[in-house]
Formats: C-alpha cells, structure tokens, sequence
C-alpha cells in the first residue's frame, strides 16, 4: 500500500525539507508556469526528486464547489487557477510534458453532497473523458478517475466502465476536506464488491483519515491521499497511536463515528510534561524533544510547533502502512479495521 | 515545585578563547564553551522564542550552525522560569545541543514597550501578560539567564539609540558600568555560564573610552559593543567598531550586537569582531528578499517567475538544492513555507560567509577574499561605497 501525501503546489505543510516516498500535486497550481516545463520535469521542479507524484486535477483543501464541469465532457472550470477552463488535450499535453509518474483521468470531480443530476452526469463524463485520455500517450502510468458523488449506482457504473479499460488502476476521487468518516467508508463499502478480482492500483482520495484508509485497506484500496496528519499538526494535534502494541480483533464494528486517538498539545496539562508525545515513539520529534516544548512553541505561536507535530504524524502514518502490511501478509486484512478501532480509537461515548 | 539548588561561590568563567590565525585585525578565532567548540568569526541565529521560524533544531545542525541565540524578555515571559527550571534549563526544554547566548533583556524593554522607563534600579516596564508595572533589574536579569542556562549571557545595559541627546548617552555609559557590577553579584549558576559587559556610549569616543575603562577591568570571558544599528551613518558604525575592537583585549571574544547584513559583518569582521547577531535573515525572507554573492535579489519580481535556477547557483543550502527560483516566486505569497525555504537560505548563507571569511584568515588571503566579496556585492570596484573603502584602510585590507 502506499500513502499519497497532499501538497497542492509541492510544498507537503510544514515539511518542505522532507523526503515523502509519494506526493499528490494539483495541476492548477502549475497551469499558469506550464511553458516551463518543457525542459524541466514536475518532479524536478517542485524539489521532490525522490518522490512520485500524483497529478491530480482539484485540489483537496479547496473549498466550495472547485471543479464545475458542463455538458461536455473534455472541458472543465476550475478554481485555481480563478474560473479557468482547461481541456483534455491540455490536462495531457502537462501530465506529458511534467513526466508526471501517475496521472488520474480528467474529471468533473463533482463534490460528495453535489446532487443527483450532478452525480450522474460526472460518472458518465468521467467515463468518457478517460476514453479521450487514453488517445493522448504519456510516460506515466494512467489511473481512472471514477465519479458519482454519493450516488453509489453512479460510482459503480464508473467504476465498472473503468476497469473495462486498458490503464493502470482506478482512483475514487470527489471527495474534498470533510469528507471523511462514515459517509466515505459507505461508499469504500459498496463499491469494493466489484474490486475483489482487481489486481491493479485501487486509490482513494480525500483528507486520508487513518480510520478511513484502515477500513478502505481491508476491502481492497492499495493507495491513500492524505491530509491528515497536517490538517492535525495545524491543529496541535498528535496522533497517539503505538502500532507496536496491540491485540487482534475479530468481532464487528458497528460502523459509528470512532475516532483516533490523539493530544491536543494546546492543552496547559503538557505545560510542564517531559518526554515524548507518544512513549517509544521512534520520530525526530519524540526523541528530541519534550511534549513541554511544543505547548510552549503553540503558546507563542511558532511555526516550529506545526513542523515538529506534523513529523511526528507521519511517522505514524508510515507505522499505519506497516500494521496494515503486517495484516495483509498474515492474510489478516478482514480484522484490521476491528483491530484498529479498539486498540487505537475512542468510541462516540468517549469523547 | 521545587527549585532548582544554586551554590554561591567565587566565579570562574569558563569560556576559553584563542586565536587560531589573524590577518592584520582580523582574527579566526574559537571559542571553548559548556556546549562545544564555536568558530569565529561567527553569526549567530536568533531563535527570538526557543525557536527559529520554522526550522528544527537537526536543521541548524546541518546547516553547520554552533551557536544560537534566545531573548530574555520573551524567555521569561513564555514559558517563564517555573517551568525553564523544570526542565533544567533551556537546553534541556528545546532539545538544542549546541551552544546558546542570551541577551540581557534590556533591548526588548525599550524596542517592544512604549511605558519602559529607566531608573537606577532598573527597566520599569508594563507587563506584556497582565498589564501590571514591573521592573527588570541587572539582579533580575541574571536571575532569568541563569534559569535558562544559556553558555553567554549578556549584562543589563541602559539601551540608549546612538542617535539620543548628549547628555541621555552620557548617562546610559556611567549607567551601564554601574549595573555591571550587579550582574556580577547577582550571577548565581547551576552550571558553568559566562558573563559578557556591554560597551556602550553611543557615537561619542570619550563615552566609549569611559566605557571600555569601566568594563575591561572586570575582566570578564568577553565583551560585546552596543548601542549600534540605529539608524547611524555607516562612517560613525565601522569608526566606533574601529575604536572599540582596538582598546577590547585580544585575548578576548568581542561580538557587535544586531548586525545580520552581509556587508556589514565582513568589515567589523575585518576590524577584529567576532560574533555577531540580528533577526535580519528571517525577517527579511519574510519579505521575499533573498541573499546572494551579488547583492540582495527579490524573488518576488517578475522575471523570476521564468527562472529555474537556484537562488545561488553552486550555495549548498537545503533551498539551493532543491527549489529553483521560479518555484520560490511562484509559491511565495501562497504558502506560508517559502518563507521557511528562504530563511534557511539567508541563515546559511551568513554563516558559511563567516566560515569562508575565516578560512581566509586562516589561509592568509583576506584581502582577496574582501575584495572579491565587495566587488560581487556592489556590482564593480566602482560601486564601492567610500565607507567600505575608509574602513578596509583601517583593517589595512587593500581593495585595489
């Protein structure tokens, strides 16, 4: 499995130095310098030359209604760059010219809660600017966008297109910052039926909560975009979670609103508390600094807090890969959700 | 809580200094101190709250850095000395390894706070955090750098602006020599620190000679010139840097407190200073205003936008090597780290221009090395202002 961190521009937040193993990038960020990169690859430009980019068209944090599609399939309206139409050829003419590694299909990339009609016809558009996609060759791998907003006959019918076509996975897009919880897990759920014999990239995008993406996992998803761990670090927020601990869980979860367990380091109780945020925890973070220093950093309001909590986060969710390829290589897979939930999760009543 | 144990007895610093090299006033120094070994000349970055804008202390490291520098006033208001004293120290709370120098405080009071007002007792001043009337004595001072634990602190100086009245400056020299000697009795460590005296005196050579006449014989681990950077010609800076690096001892570490730019730190470098500090880097990254060998470039011009290039082609600074200057342009303004990127840019660019500076002591080649630096950074020989060339004649450095 492999965890696609947001970026937007290429900057993951807080962490600019850092090397991420996969990084998602948003074209309209880049729509505007797109001459340049006829000698210069995305990659390259961005400084993340170890990293593989996932070229996608909105940007997760974006806020409204980013992405307005029309009665034409191969053309779009963005919000970044402001009210900006873009085509097929040009959306492949960047991916070609960037060597952008993974590119996921042209899409409307309709919102969750964007109506029936407005679901429907993303699905349908989504399904034929892939087959235009397909005409225009490019380096990277090319992954379908499947659509339908919360109308989960329209997600299947896409997806069931798609994987109909010659490409190399497909990537459930649509959803934007809040969209994470129960509501996509509903859609994980009924989609992944069609997925057991899927052997290729399975992706799925939004704000990349670990509950979300444990769930997702055991039904069959193999990439993550993620915001997660930087909306918390933003927040002061860690995650506090020790993978190296932790007992199997068989019995079903009733899929309520669980949640991670984390610490607000806003809180005055850490104002005096030595040690790690997280005991044992392996990150820069824990094993340089105490929980005291990062309450006083938030107190004063440097930026530094947000850099050290967001390192801590990622190591976790490096730690996350790791539990859920554990389970998947003890063909465990079916208990990791139950197992996530009540070893490392507070249940509704708790919080 | 418990406070922490203090055992009075008779000071010894224990700051060692030598000079390795020295090219005519110019020295390449190292300074011995509790946390390592520093290099002079050096630039010290200020990390104004325990923290440096963003970047994490494994950065500093990295970047080569030796020394850091921490602000009193701020310290001892957050997280204060309850809890510096819990964790044993600044050291220890902000999990920095090297080196650390404090200011004495004094310099906030006056720059921050509009209801400071000086008396022999001390800094009166409005608290930040309730609004009472507080004061900050050389006593007090002391009393919050030994809580922090920093390896220099610096003695309570009445911060004068060099531009004030005669008879202000008069005052704030005879002030300043009086206080030292509180410092010194008030100075009661846990572990090993070294006080540095304040020369003060504004631009008035007399004030500065009763100064230095006051503080030398206290004999202290080092000395720092105050009172500049305030909005004085540039022919007044280097003639009292001139003039107060050549009465301080030569044995002893010397720092010009608030010089960051480049200019600047190469000419007192070059008339025997040794240390240097300001906020400067930072904050002018936050402007998009970058470093380099020829002069400031700001990123946020047009032409940039088409520009792959690093900001210094050949600089081995995390930024250089990865971000070109189009992307820094393009980013800057929409995410709050390209201020991040271009501050680590500047901080390192100081200090690897103190590091290549000393090697020049070291290797004898000063003079080209000032040469070459000064004809980068004006744009031709030609462009050297007549102030660079006064005190290169005073350095006995020759540009020609």
């Amino acid at each position: 499995m492999e965890i696609v961190y947001y970026t937007g521009r290429g900057l993951p937040p807080y962490l600019s130095q850092h090397n991420l193993s996969s990084l998602q990038l948003c074209l309209g960020h880049f729509y505007e310098s797109r001459n340049l990169f006829k000698s210069i690859s995305l990659q390259e430009y961005t400084g993340n030359t170890h990293s593989n980019i996932f070229l996608m068209i909105k940007d997760t944090m974006s806020k409204g209604n980013p992405i307005q599609g029309g009665v034409k399939h191969s053309e779009i309206t963005v919000s970044i760059p402001k009210n900006t139409k873009i085509t097929i050829q040009e959306y492949m003419s960047f991916a070609q010219d960037t060597k952008t590694q993974y590119v996921l299909s042209f899409a409307e990339e309709a919102v969750i809660q964007s109506g029936y009609k407005r679901a429907q016809r993303s699905a349908k558009n989504a399904v034929l600017a892939l087959d235009e996609c397909l005409n225009y060759p490019i380096s990277g791998k090319l992954l379908g966008n499947v659509q339908g907003g919360d109308d989960i006959e329209a997600r299947v019918l896409c997806l069931k297109e798609m994987i109909k076509r010659n490409i190399d996975g497909v990537w459930f897009g649509g959803f934007y910052a809040d969209d994470h919880g129960v509501a996509n897990r509903d859609i994980v759920e009924a989609v992944s039926e069609y997925l057991i014999d899927y052997k290729k990239i399975i992706g799925l995008s939004g704000p990349g909560r670990p509950l979300d993406i444990v769930f997702a996992a055991s039904k069959g998803f193999t990439h993550f975009e993620t915001f997660w761990p930087f909306k918390l670090a933003g927040e002061g927020k860690a995650l506090s979670i020790n993978f190296e601990n932790y007992s199997l869980e068989e019995d079903n979860i009733i899929d309520r609103e669980y949640q991670e367990v984390t610490i607000d380091l806003n809180n005055t109780d850490f104002r005096f508390q030595k040690g790690p945020l997280v005991p044992g925890c392996k990150c820069m973070t824990c094993t340089h600094h105490h929980a005291g220093y990062i309450y006083h950093l938030l107190t004063v309001q440097e930026m530094t807090a947000h850099t050290l909590l967001a390192i801590h986060n990622i190591e976790i969710f490096e730690n996350l890969k790791k539990f859920i390829s554990d389970l998947k290589d003890q063909n465990k897979l079916d208990q990791a959700f139950s197992t996530f939930v009540r070893n490392f999760c507070t249940s509704p009543a708790e919080y | 809580m418990e406070p922490r144990k203090r055992i009075k007895r008779a000071i010894e610093w224990s700051l060692k200094f030598r000079v390795d090299a020295s090219v005519n006033r110019a020295r390449a120094g190292h300074l011995d101190l509790p946390h390592g070994g520093v290099s002079s000349p050096v630039y010290m970055p200020v990390g104004t709250k325990a923290s440096i804008k963003g970047i994490t202390y494994n950065e500093m490291k990295e970047m080569g850095c030796e020394i850091l520098l921490s602000n009193t006033y701020h310290l001892g208001n957050f997280p204060g000395t309850e809890v510096l004293d819990h964790f044993d120290g600044l050291h220890s709370f902000e999990g920095w390894s090297g080196n650390i120098l404090t200011d004495s405080g004094g310099f906030q009071m006056v720059s921050l706070l509009k209801l400071a007002n000086i008396t022999e007792a001390g800094v009166e001043f409005q608290s930040p955090v309730d609004g009472s009337m507080m004061l900050l004595t050389p006593e007090e001072s002391i009393r919050i750098q030994n809580s922090i634990g920093g390896d220099i602190m610096m003695a309570l100086d009445d911060v004068v602006n060099p531009m004030s009245t005669p008879e202000r400056l008069e005052e704030a020299c005879h002030r300043t020599n009086r206080w030292i000697d509180r410092c010194i009795e008030g100075h009661n460590p846990i572990k090993p620190q070294n006080l540095f005296g304040i020369v003060q005196g504004g631009l008035d050579l007399r004030l500065r000679d009763i100064s230095l006449a006051g503080l030398i014989p206290k004999d202290l681990p080092g000395y720092a010139i105050g009172g500049l950077c305030g909005g004085e010609k540039k022919d007044d800076f280097w003639k009292i840097v001139a003039h107060c690096t050549d009465k301080l001892p030569w044995d002893k570490p010397r720092y010009v407190m608030g010089v960051g730019y480049p200019v600047d730190l190469v000419v007192c470098a070059c008339l025997g200073a040794d240390m240097f500090d300001c906020v400067f880097p930072t904050r002018t990254a936050r402007f998009g205003q970058v470093f380099t060998t020829k002069g400031f470039l700001k990123l946020r011009r047009e032409e940039m936008k088409n520009d792959l290039t690093p900001i210094e082609p050949g600089c081995q600074c995390s930024t250089c090597r990865k971000y070109s200057k189009s992307f820094l342009c393009e980013a800057f303004h929409k995410e709050e780290a390209t201020c991040y990127l271009l501050s680590v840019h500047n901080i390192y660019f100081l200090l690897n221009l103190m590091r290549r500076l000393r090697q020049s002591i070291v290797t004898n080649t000063l003079d080209a090395f000032v040469k070459d630096f000064m004809v980068n950074w004006f744009g031709g020989l030609e462009n050297v202002p007549k102030w660079v060339f006064d005190a290169m004649k005073e350095a006995k450095i020759s540009l020609e």
